[in-house]
């Protein structure tokens, strides 16, 4: 099941190059629309100071600190167009994942468009009860970090706590809830069920299918590298062009792997769906219960 | 238990070696089989002979001029969290008129109470540690204070009666009236200390340690187990400024006191002289402590250490069973560096730090005379202090290779060693002497022997030293607070630290960078040469400056120094014009922004690659400068060659008549990249 369901993320990315463009581009967009800023303060305040090329050259934090004193309005700006900005992401993100989960199930081609439009609404829902479960725990773990502070573990106690565990609690937390929110909107796509319906089976999912945990864990991995290397390339080579488009590579790579990522995922869904539907006609919650393979082809 | 130390007085002198010999060593351990105490006495006398190396300096002969002489036999109780004993303390006048009043410091009264001038002043938090906790208090409380002959010194102080001067003590407070603030204590004598008469004293008394938060007390290790830092733990004479000495007039009718309460915002000043230290600690405490050991017996679970250090001011000593022992030489210094348990992956980073600074301050300063140098990693707000060949570095478990915290730390205190130990100025009304002075080295010192990324050396945070120093003056209120200042007396919060710490240090790095270095290395050689041991002040180093840079430096002290003169010069405009084929006028005007002059350098760069320098003396407010030339300027630089760091806004010196955006698209292009990065990242979490 685990190589079927790698194989059919990779074949995703093959088939369907064009959502491999649309995550890319969606994201140097979204990164280079930040970045405009950056280029309008430092051309308004480093450009005529003809200290561009020292600075270049190496950090000057005295210089730095010249420089972040004069564009801090700019930078106040920046802060306040989150107030929009980090909402709009979050739907962005919403209607990216419905839209990729609609392109890639059932092993055909289908319009990703068609997934935004008919899903984003319902995986945004979704996605504020995924966000309430992020906060209630980073809060947790908040509680917890104080709790282990008053402890009294000692220095290298509460540096193995503070430092290490809790920090890992807090990536594998948030990573098993992502896990958990792509399967819930997977439920909400491919078997139509409602938000709160598609929110439980979410939350099951990681603890019934094994599987679903090792493929998560084997894409993390590779997305992770991935997105590491620009910074080991940005220490290896000069600043320019020429490491810009460089950087590029793996972050196109990157964008790949969110469509395989998804690819491999729906494979499972699908898989686990057609593996668990009642064999007997007529039994209740027969498959499929909302729009059938086109092709008729289902996964055996 | 005091009382058990009363006694005695008798001194023998095995060879390089002083034993304290009490009229019955015993009775600290009165209930103890006559078996053991012959144990006892056999350890003793096994482990009393003198050590090799054990001279306390490279010298043959005094380095001070030995004002003051300290014997103390103390015993830790690290139940009651007490140094309980009895010291001899004596003084010889130094004045030509005799002296009917002795000062002493009982600093440990800060942590007395709330109502210490020391407490309301930080309102107990100091450098980020605060008073917690059930058994917080501390203080020392002397039980008997009386005259005793001292044979040793001639002419002695004698008097026919009243050697009790218990009763004669009073608290004083000459800075603020604070009635409930104990830190200074006077005693009228019964007679005037004749000129170049020597007095000794017997004084007895108790030292209960806070919990530490500021610099001395207790605190319990990871271990569970007790940290003691025993530092301004003793009645401690005050300096007595004789006429011509720092502030006090050379025609003054007679000297005075220079006995400052304990303040918030202030740390130490003493004479010169020996200590010799016996304390008594349980068995399995590992000790360290100001100068060398001398002798050191065992018997029943305790063991007794015998401390000599000459011509410092000061002693303090450690004692945790938890230390983790490292030694090393460098040259002639014996190091010794004791860890606690979770920091022993750390010892070589210590070593390597100090050795550093050793090697420096011994080229560009001077020698170091004393034998040991003892690193001490201690508890919480014990750490980053410094006691004559004792310094307190401390750190922090995992603390990674590219953040030196460890390593500025034990520069900077090693560096006290000088400024703080050997010069010893008044660190109460002139705390730029020691640490600013000793700030303007350590970054001197982590810069070359780490490089420019000293500090955080990551590939994209590359800080040096010297960067931040000036960073934390110039962006920190650079208006407020100057040098000279007594150290109570800042008006805003941070001023302090800003004075005494970045700012001198960044004064002095102007300095060096306007004389050049060969001058400034000459100046601290001279200054460390010339006022080592003598409590220099403030006009004693600007004498030497002026004398070895062989100018007036008057206008630089005046507004960087005694004043709070703030440097900002900038290029304004630039023009060109073309008068004829082939030739332009050009014309740069430049600003002084603030009230700070200094001379300023321009150097402006044609079209056509050359360029050209021009001077001003930077004291106008606006000031053109004229060119001809063949082609345009297109470049005008203010200060190119960066040697006016007091400059607080270094960006606004440099202005080009294109602007060039390469870097501004570089960093767009970076941001991008990273901008990008995030977003996959967050992405891929929600």
């Amino acid at each position: 099941m685990f190589t079927t369901c790698m194989r059919a993320g990779l074949n995703g990315i093959k088939k369907r190059p064009g959502l491999v463009g649309l995550v890319y581009l969606g994201n140097l967009t979204a990164a280079a629309f930040l970045a405009v800023p950056v280029y309008a303060a430092l051309s308004d305040v480093v450009g005529p100071s003809g200290f561009g090329p020292s600075l270049a050259r190496a950090f000057d934090v005295v210089l730095w600190a010249d420089i972040v004193e004069k564009v801090e309005p700019v930078f106040q700006a920046v802060r306040a167009q989150l107030v929009w900005m980090v909402p709009f992401y979050l739907v962005w993100k919403a209607a990216l994942s419905v839209g990729l989960i609609h392109a890639l199930r059932d092993g055909v081609v289908r319009s990703f468009w068609q997934g935004v439009g008919r899903y984003t609404v319902p995986a945004t829902l979704l996605g504020g009860l995924f966000l309430a479960m992020v906060l209630l725990w980073s809060g947790l773990l908040a509680v917890l970090a104080v709790v282990a502070s008053a402890l009294g573990l000692g220095e290298v106690g509460t540096f193995w706590t503070l430092l290490v565990a809790l920090p890992s609690l807090v990536v594998a937390g948030l990573a098993l809830l992502d896990l958990m929110h792509d399967y819930a909107r997977m439920a909400l796509v491919v078997s139509g069920q409602s938000v709160w319906k598609a929110w439980r089976t979410g939350l099951a999912w990681p603890f019934r299918h094994g599987t679903a945990v090792g493929l998560y864990a084997v894409w993390f991995v590779v997305a992770a590298g991935l997105l590491v290397a620009p910074s080991m390339m940005a220490a290896a080579m000069a600043a320019g062009w020429g490491l810009f488009f460089a950087q590029q590579l793996p972050l196109l790579a990157r964008a790949a792997v969110t469509v395989g990522w998804f690819g491999s995922e729906v494979t499972l869904y699908e898989r686990v769906r057609w593996a668990e539907a009642p064999l007997i006609a007529g039994e209740a919650g027969q498959q499929p219960e909302e729009d059938a393979p086109a092709s008729g082809l289902a996964p055996a | 238990m005091h009382g058990a130390f009363r006694a005695g007085g008798l001194f023998i002198k095995v060879p390089g070696v002083y034993l304290a010999r009490r009229s019955d060593p015993f009775r600290l351990f009165s209930k103890v089989p006559m078996y053991r105490r012959c144990l006892f006495l056999a350890a003793t006398l096994v482990l009393a002979m003198p050590a090799p190396g054990q001279r306390t300096t490279t010298a043959e002969g005094p380095l001070s001029e030995r004002r003051v002489s300290y014997t103390m036999d103390v015993d830790l109780d690290p139940e009651a969290r007490t140094v309980a004993g009895t010291q001899r303390i004596t003084w010889r006048n130094p004045d030509r008129v005799p002296v009917d009043e002795l000062q002493f410091h009982l600093y440990l009264n800060a942590f007395r109470d709330e109502r210490s001038t020391f407490m309301k002043e930080s309102g107990g938090v100091h450098r980020g540690f605060s008073v917690q906790g059930q058994e917080v208090w501390g203080g020392v409380e002397i039980h008997r204070m009386a005259i005793v002959p001292d044979a040793a010194a001639l002419p002695a102080y004698a008097v026919p009666d009243a050697a009790d001067l218990t009763d004669r003590m009073t608290f004083i407070q000459p800075d603020d009236g604070n009635a409930d603030d104990r830190t200074v204590l006077s005693v009228k004598l019964p007679r005037a200390v004749a000129p170049g008469e020597t007095i000794a004293l017997e004084v007895d008394f108790t030292a209960r340690m806070p919990q530490i938060f500021a610099r001395t007390g207790w605190a319990l290790s990871d271990q569970g187990n007790p940290f003691f830092m025993v530092a301004q733990w003793f009645p401690k004479l005050g300096v007595y400024e004789v006429p011509g000495q720092r502030y006090v007039p050379a025609d003054a009718p007679q000297g005075q006191w220079n006995t400052h309460q304990f303040h918030a915002n202030s740390e130490f000043y003493a004479d010169f002289g020996t200590y010799e230290v016996t304390m008594t600690v349980p068995d399995g405490y590992v000790v360290g402590a100001s100068g060398v050991r001398v002798a050191e017996a065992a018997a029943d679970g305790r063991r007794r250490l015998t401390y000599r250090a000459d011509d410092v001011h000061d002693f303090a000593w450690t004692a945790s069973p938890d230390f983790r022992e490292y030694t090393d030489t460098w040259r002639h210094v014996n190091l010794r560096l004791l860890l606690q348990p979770a920091h022993e992956a750390q010892a070589a980073r210590h070593f390597d730090a100090v050795k550093a600074a050793l090697e420096r301050y011994d080229a560009w300063v001077g020698a170091y005379p004393y034998t040991t140098l003892t690193l001490v990693d201690g508890i919480g707000g014990s750490n980053g202090m410094e006691y004559p060949t004792l310094i307190t570095c401390g750190t922090v478990y995992g603390l990674p290779a590219w953040a030196r915290a460890v390593e500025v730390v034990t520069v900077h205190e090693f560096g006290h060693q000088y400024f703080y130990g050997m010069m010893a100025s008044n660190e109460f009304e002139e705390a730029w002497l020691d640490e600013g002075m000793n700030s303007y080295l350590e970054a001197r010192i982590m810069d070359d022997a780490y490089g420019p990324a000293s500090v955080f050396d990551l590939p994209f945070l590359a800080i040096g030293d010297r960067g931040m120093q000036r960073l934390m003056y110039t962006k920190n209120r650079p208006g407020t607070g100057a040098l000279f200042t007594w150290s109570w007396k800042y008006r805003f919060p941070g001023d302090y630290n800003k004075a005494s710490y970045a700012k001198p240090a960044t004064v002095m790095n102007t300095l060096e960078r306007y004389l050049g270095w060969e001058t400034m290395h000459r100046i601290l050689r001279t200054y460390y040469d010339r006022w080592r041991f003598r409590h220099p002040a403030t006009r004693d180093f600007i004498a030497v400056a002026e004398e070895v840079a062989g100018k007036d430096l008057g206008w630089f002290f005046d507004q960087y120094v005694y004043g709070t003169a703030v440097v900002d010069y900038a290029v304004d405009a630039v023009t060109n014009e073309a008068v004829a084929d082939s030739t332009y006028r050009s014309t740069v005007r430049v600003q002084r922004k603030q009230d700070g002059t200094f001379p300023q350098t321009l150097r402006v760069r044609f079209e056509d690659g050359t360029g050209e320098t021009a001077t001003w003396d930077g004291r106008d407010p606006w000031h053109t400068f004229s060119f001809t030339h063949t082609t345009p300027v297109v470049e005008a630089y203010l200060d190119p060659e960066d040697v006016v760091m007091l400059d607080v806004n270094r960006l606004d010196n440099r202005r080009v008549v294109a602007s060039e955006n390469g870097f501004a698209r570089g960093e767009q292009l970076k941001f991008t990249t990273r901008f990008q990065q995030v977003l996959y990242f967050v992405a891929g979490l929600f």
